[in-house]
Parts: C-alpha cells; structure tokens; sequence
C-alpha cells in the first residue's frame, strides 16, 4: 500500500487518477478487514475441533506426539500430496532455469568454509535430534528436514561446485527416493489387506519413524535444491550452454 | 469482555492478510508482489494457529498440522515463483523485479 | 495379493496412485520419459473405466484414508459427478497423451533447436502426470484442507506446464497466472480456516449436516467462493485465461482449457450446492449474471481475435459462463440441474481439447495460427479441420453433439421455470458462438488452393487424436443415457 500513497501524492494529471484509485483500493481493503475482524469476532458456533478425537485415538497411532500423529497417521496423505508438492516445484525449477553452475566464481573464503566444516556435521546432528524428538514433542519431519536445508544451502555457497560435480542423477533419484518409499508404504498396506496408508498397531511407530526420516530428508534436499535454482549440469549440456534458451517468434 | 491473546492474534493475522492483499495489488515490482503473497500466508497461517488455542484447555493439533503442511506448500509455490520471476527478468531484461538494473547477461 | 489389491473400494485409488507414480517414473527416466508415460496414461484410463463400472454397480464408493473414519481422518467419495469428472479426465488425458506423443516427436524430428524439444518433453510428462493425478485427487476428495493441497498441486503443474514453452509471453502469463493462483488458494483456505472454527471438522459431509448461518459461515463461504471464481476465470476474474491458455505448448492448451478449468469450478459447484439453503437466490442471480456476461464478452472477444488458438482460448472464457448461469435453475431441484450442467462440462472438456489440439497441430503445420492466411489447410489436414469443425460444432450446440444435449437440457429447465431472460441469454449465446467459429472455419475450410506448402510435418496419431476427441463430443449427443444414469448414483 505503501508505494500507491508515494505515487499518489504526486500530483500531475495521470497521478491523480492513480491515486483516486489507490483511494478506492484502500477503502475497499478497509471495507475487507473490517468484515473479516467482525466475521473472527462474532460468537458463533464453538465446536470442540477435533482434539479430543486426537487424543482418544492416540494410544492406537503409534507415536505420543500429537501433531505427529495427525501428520503421519490420521493425515499421512496430506504430507504424502504435500511431499509431491516439493516435488513438483523442483520439476518446475529445473525445467525453468538452463541448466549452469551455480556459481561460475569459486569462492575461497578461509573463515566461511572452516565454519562451515564445523557447522554442517553439527546441523545434521540437530536434525536428527528433531526427528528423533518429534514422535514425543515439538519436533519432526519439517523441521529436520528445514534444518538439513539449511546445511544444504551452507554447503552449495561454500564448495561451488558440489551440485554439478555430483554423479549424473543422483540428485534426481534422492529426490524420488522418499516419494516412492511414501508410496510403497501407502499401497503395501493395500496389498497387506488394510486400507490406503494404514499401518498396523504392531509397526506403526517403526513406519512413522521411517517416513520421517524419508520425508525430512526428501524436504532438505529440495530445500537445498531450490536455492541452488537451477538443473544440475549434465555433460551433453555443456556444450550447448551458450545457445540462447528460445526463439523469437517461435512455434510455442 | 477481556480481551484475549487469541483474539490478537487472530486479528493481526487476519490484518496481515489484508495488507499482503494491498501490497499484491498494488505494487508493481514482481518481488514486491511475491514477499506481499508471502505476509498473506504468513496471516493466513497465524489465523489458523490462533483456531487451534481457541479453547485453551486443550490444545487442537489438526491447524497446527494444517499450518506444517501449508508451510511447505507455500515455500514450493514461492520457489517457483522466484525461479519463474528470475526467466522473466532474464527475459525481458526489466528493471521491474528489483528497483535496479542486474547484468544484462549472465551467460 | 493381487485380489486385495483389486478390491471394490480400492479402486478409488488407483486413478491418483498411478499418475503420482508415473510422474516418478517419467522424471527419473529422463531419456525416455515418453514411454512410461504413455503407459500410465493408458493405465490410468483403464482404471477410471473400471472406477465408473463399479460405480454403477456397486453404488457410491467410500473410503476412509489410512483405516480411519472422518472427521479424525481423510475420506475419498467417489459419486456420480465425481467419477464422471474423473472419466472425462480419462478419455480427454488419454487422446492429449497420445497426441503429445506425436506432438513431442514432431518437434523433436526437427533439426533446428532439438535439443530445447527434448528438455520440454523431458518435463512435460512428469507434470502433465502428476497434474492428472492432482486433478483425480481434487474429483474424489471429501475434506476441505485436502482440497486445498490438491488445488494446489493443480495450480502449481499447470503454471510449469505454461511456461514449459519458454516463450517470453507465456512467461508472463505464466507469472500472472501462478500469482492469480496462489491468491485463489490463500482465499480458499482462509475459509478453511473460518469453516473449522465454525464446525471444527474438515470433512464436507459433516460440515454440511451441521449447516446453520453465522458470521464465520458467511466468510468462509465468501472466501472460498471468491478463490474459486479466481481459478475459474469467471468473468471478470478471466483476464489471466486468454494469454496463458493462448501461449502454451499445444497439448498444454488442451489440458488447460478442457481440464484444468473444471477443477476449480467442480469445487465450486460443490460447495454451492451443499451451501445452497444459506445462499438463496441472491447469490445464484449474482452468478447467472456474471456468467451471462461472461458468454457475451468472451464471445465478441473471440470474434475480433486475429490468432486461432487466441480464439479459442477466449471462446473458454465465454464457455466458462455456461457452468456458471447454472445456479438460479437450481432453485427446483438440483438433480436435473447438475445433469445439465455435468453435461455441458464434458461436453466442452472433449470439442475444446479437440479444438486446441487441432489449432496446434496447424500451427506446427503452417508455422503461425494468423486466421486470415489459414487458407489451404484444409488439403494439407484434412483430418485435423474436421476434427476442428466437429469441435465447434459441438460448442455452438446444433444436434447431433453433447452440446446439443445440454444446451437442450438447459433450454427446457429455463422455459419450465419461466426464467425468460436465461433462455434469451442461451440463444444469443450459441449465436455469438456460431459466429465465430464460422469466422474461423470459414478460412480453415476455404477451397482456395495454395501452392507450395511443402511437406505434411506433423505426426498421424496428432490428427487422429484429435478427430477421435471431436467424434468423442459428437457422441454424446448419442449415448445421453449413459453419462446421465453414471451422474445419477448419489446419495
């Protein structure tokens, strides 16, 4: 809102019109928060939600965490789309950007780099703690795997070639790795006689430990993938590196 | 009435929404445009972490979860929105992105 | 195994598992991605078919997600509208997959820029496949937060998808398009958000049973109309449609324009419909009269257009109206009322898929879609200007087509409800819509020879693809029983 107001206290012709706009904008944001404040606060119904029904199946959901339970058993396949969806922005990524290193200027910055070396074992140390701690806790999968991005991010600063110097297509495969492991799990209970993504009392702590893990590592390294922003070199692109990405004018 | 943390939380998360609105209209710059997309998740993401203590007493996990899965969801949608706002940059080698000129050729 | 596997209620799951998992398939076998994902495609068909078969046979399908009941847990419900959408998906992916097939090797036969061919399918079918999947997910979910990332996934791949061309107008479109989305979704769970404190479940059924008006209600179910609307590209939220439908690979203007549109609009119907009692015939005139300005403006839009897949792409936004001037029929029952309209969805999903696909496939011919210099594709393709014509035949509803059949529908509900001005507004629509698929068919189909042309570069199974879609919309002008006893099983 704030650059509407600079535009409109300029005050030539074409301004002022922008600035009846801004007016008309800012009336009608106004007219929004008021309906949403008296929305939020008239009494209305006041259900319980659904925590009780959280707690009263939670001896039956494998883990003591509640927000764990409903993330990984009552809701898995909320995070299992949800996975998909870090999925689908790394495809999308990758399929933007032409394929280039990162970084063209290697950087060697003495401090950062034994900082980091420091650092990054200690970061996949405090992720590990969270997933451990987070089937009793505060903790879990996102926040493991935040953490474990983070690492990620230190490492593509520091060492400017890690994405590219990977084996061909490994990065792929660790990204697909959890996925396919989340929907071997989900249809194994189908093939095993249960329903969609149902683990049995028996296994269900090991299955949910399991998931974690996959999906805290699968949301680090796309995390870190982001960041990175663009598709790993790949040795046939190397020479086409300096074509222009598209045609004027061209077929769509 | 006393008023009670929830409800200043709900309304600032309410409010926040309301202004990233603003600023996505508004605005111009695409990066403008995307930080104002994310205060309207981070609103929309309070409000809903505001239902969960609505009681009090116990605490209702399925918005916490809500909001965890939405978190990553809209991280994805803003990764890709970045990386699509860098294309049209390169593209078109506008100074709308950012309030300056970047190289004009990177390659 | 295999027989736990195939089980009754399963097979709800297979038409979203299999895509997802040919996303996987066709991302990881990067030098090939084709072959897996025909292969799904051709499976998750199979499975769609096999889904609407037990529909009608075994009645409405319930299934609660990981063993536990709603509202604690996620359900899927596979209804009659919700496996016909889920059937039109099947039928319309399947020709797009087989002709993006062609498509993709086509361009890839080219010499010139082969390499930028290959990175476009190389990602074309792991999104296009998780789209499908996003798309089934979205039909069959039965709780509102679900939805949301579901409408997500959707909204996500089909921005990927619209840019995957590289062009810098659909670069800008793609931007706009993703903005416009990501507002529709923030919109939509907000009013989540309002609906749980309200009812606190998630679940639609039981949100629905406990139906009563309060200030939340009203919120939420303005919120989650707006973002909806927004997605739909209802007039006049339909300004991001026309460039971004318009500027894509040709089957992604498919995909776009015959699917992707009625994912949010299928929401949409929803929502109002279970929402109805607290709406009253307020609402269903605002949207009847948004709608009926949607056919008007979008069809003299697509009249004054100069490119081919622009006027198709703005015949949409007008179609879009068709869906929406629905709801004041509602008002005596919505049973005949959903019919018309879930009609009139697939109807359009099947000519307009066609029509994009043949407008592709002359423009790869020709190298441009400027309908004036369009004259001389009909010797070049003929299979693809008849599939295009059968295509518009279809949308400016003259008998025999399933447009035809809805329109019908629309026309005989309107005149028993007394509702003068719809039937008004459904007549001067389809003449707009005459009018301008005359105007393109009339250069497609000129008899002038042109000379030089060269050779025919596109792929048969492109043309045929095509045809068969456009014959697809032609028939259900005939097979109107079917679909219809599908739509029926409810409750």
């Amino acid at each position: 809102m704030r650059c509407v107001k600079m535009k409109g206290s300029e005050a030539s012709g074409k301004r002022r019109h922008i600035s009846l706009l801004s007016l008309l904008s800012l009336v009608m944001l106004a007219g929004l928060s008021a309906a949403l404040a008296w929305a939020f606060l008239t009494p209305g119904p006041d259900p319980l939600g659904l925590a009780h029904r959280v707690d009263a199946a939670l001896a039956e959901s494998g883990v003591e965490s509640r927000v764990t339970a409903v993330l990984l058993n009552y809701r898995a396949y909320d995070t299992l789309l949800e996975c998909f969806v870090l999925f689908l922005g790394v495809a999308i990524v990758w399929s933007l950007q032409p394929s280039r290193p990162v970084r063209q200027e290697p950087r060697v910055d003495p401090v950062l780099s034994s900082l980091v070396r420091l650092l990054v074992p200690l970061m996949v140390l405090v992720g590990g703690y969270l997933l451990w701690a987070g089937s009793s806790q505060a903790g879990g999968a996102f926040q493991a795997g935040a953490i474990l991005g983070a690492a990620g991010v230190l490492l593509i600063l520091t060492s400017s070639r890690l994405l590219s110097t990977m084996p061909k297509g490994l990065l792929a495969w660790g990204i697909c790795l959890g996925l396919f492991f989340f929907l071997a799990v989900a249809v194994g209970a189908v093939a095993l006689g249960g329903n969609f993504l149902e683990y049995r009392r028996s296994s269900a702590t090991m299955i949910i430990i399991a998931l974690e893990v996959v999906a805290a590592f699968s949301i680090g390294l796309s995390l870190a993938v982001f960041f990175g922003g663009s598709r790993p070199e790949e040795p046939s692109e190397r020479t086409a590196a300096g074509r222009p990405p598209h045609g004027e004018g061209e077929e769509p | 009435m006393s008023v009670s943390p929830t409800f200043v939380y709900g309304l600032t998360g309410l409010f926040l929404f309301v202004v990233g609105l603003g600023g996505l209209i508004s605005c111009p710059q695409l990066l403008r445009k995307i930080l104002a997309v994310n205060i309207m998740v981070s609103g929309v993401f309070l409000f809903l972490v505001t239902i969960g203590y609505g009681h009090g007493v116990i605490i209702d996990p399925v918005p916490h979860a809500m909001v965890l899965t939405g978190i990553v969801v809209s991280v994805s949608g803003t990764a890709v929105a970045l990386a699509l706002a860098c294309r049209v940059h390169e593209t078109f080698n506008m100074s709308d992105l950012l309030k300056r000129r970047t190289r004009s050729n990177d390659r | 195994m295999m027989g736990l596997l195939l089980k009754n209620d399963c097979w709800l799951i297979w038409p979203f598992v299999l895509p997802l998992f040919g996303a996987l398939l066709s991302f990881l076998f990067k030098q090939r991605p084709r072959l897996p994902g025909l292969i799904v495609a051709l499976l998750t068909t199979l499975s769609s078919g096999v889904l609407a078969w037990k529909l009608v046979r075994h009645g409405v399908g319930r299934y609660d997600l990981g063993g536990w009941q709603p509202p604690l847990g996620i359900s899927l419900r596979g209804d009659g509208p919700a496996v016909l959408m889920v059937l039109m998906t099947a039928v319309t992916g399947l020709a797009i997959s087989i002709y993006a097939g062609g498509y993709f090797r086509s361009r890839i036969a080219k010499v010139e820029d082969e390499r930028r061919h290959i990175i476009q399918e190389r990602f074309f079918w792991p999104l296009w496949l998780l789209l499908w999947g996003a798309l089934n997910g979205l039909f069959l979910s039965a709780d509102i937060f679900n939805m949301y990332i579901t409408l997500e996934l959707v909204a996500l791949s089909s921005v990927g998808l619209t840019v995957l061309s590289g062009k810098p107008a659909s670069q800008v479109a793609g931007m706009r398009y993703l903005l416009v989305s990501i507002l529709g979704s923030l919109s939509f769970l907000l009013g989540v958000g309002f609906l749980y404190k309200a009812f606190g479940s998630l679940d639609l059924a039981t949100i629905q049973a406990a139906l009563s008006f309060s200030p939340p209600v009203a919120m939420a179910m303005a919120l989650i109309s707006v973002g909806l609307l927004l997605k739909s590209a209802l007039f006049p939220f339909h300004f991001w449609l026309p460039p971004a439908h318009a500027n894509a690979l040709a089957p992604v203007s498919a995909i776009l324009s015959g699917l992707v549109v009625k994912g949010s609009w299928y929401l949409f119907f929803r929502f109002w419909l279970g929402f109805l009692p607290l709406i009253g015939d307020g609402g269903n005139a605002v949207m009847a009269a948004l709608g009926g300005a949607a056919i008007i403006w979008g069809a003299f839009q697509a009249f004054s257009q100069q490119r081919l897949k622009m006027l198709v792409a703005y015949s949409t936004v007008a179609q879009i109206g068709y869906l929406f001037i629905i709801f004041p029929l509602t008002g005596a029952g919505a049973g005949p009322a959903a019919s018309a309209v879930f009609y009139f969805a697939i109807s359009h999903s099947c000519a307009k898929a066609a029509m994009f696909l043949a407008a592709g496939t002359i423009f790869l011919q020709m190298g441009h879609d400027r309908i004036r210099d369009l004259a001389g594709v009909r010797q070049l393709l003929p299979i693809t200007s008849f599939a295009f014509a059968l295509g518009g035949l279809s949308l400016m509803g003259l008998p025999p087509s399933g447009g035809f059949i809805a329109k019908y529908m629309y026309l005989s509900m309107a005149v028993s409800q007394d509702r003068w001005w719809l039937v008004l507004l459904i007549v001067i629509g389809s003449g707009l819509t005459a009018a301008y698929i005359f105007r393109a068919v009339s250069h497609i189909l000129s008899p002038k020879m042109v000379h030089g042309q060269g050779q025919v570069v596109v792929a048969p199974c492109m043309e045929w693809s095509a045809l068969a879609l456009a014959l697809v919309a032609i028939l259900l002008g005939f097979i109107a029983p079917l679909p219809l006893a599908l739509l029926g099983v409810t409750g």
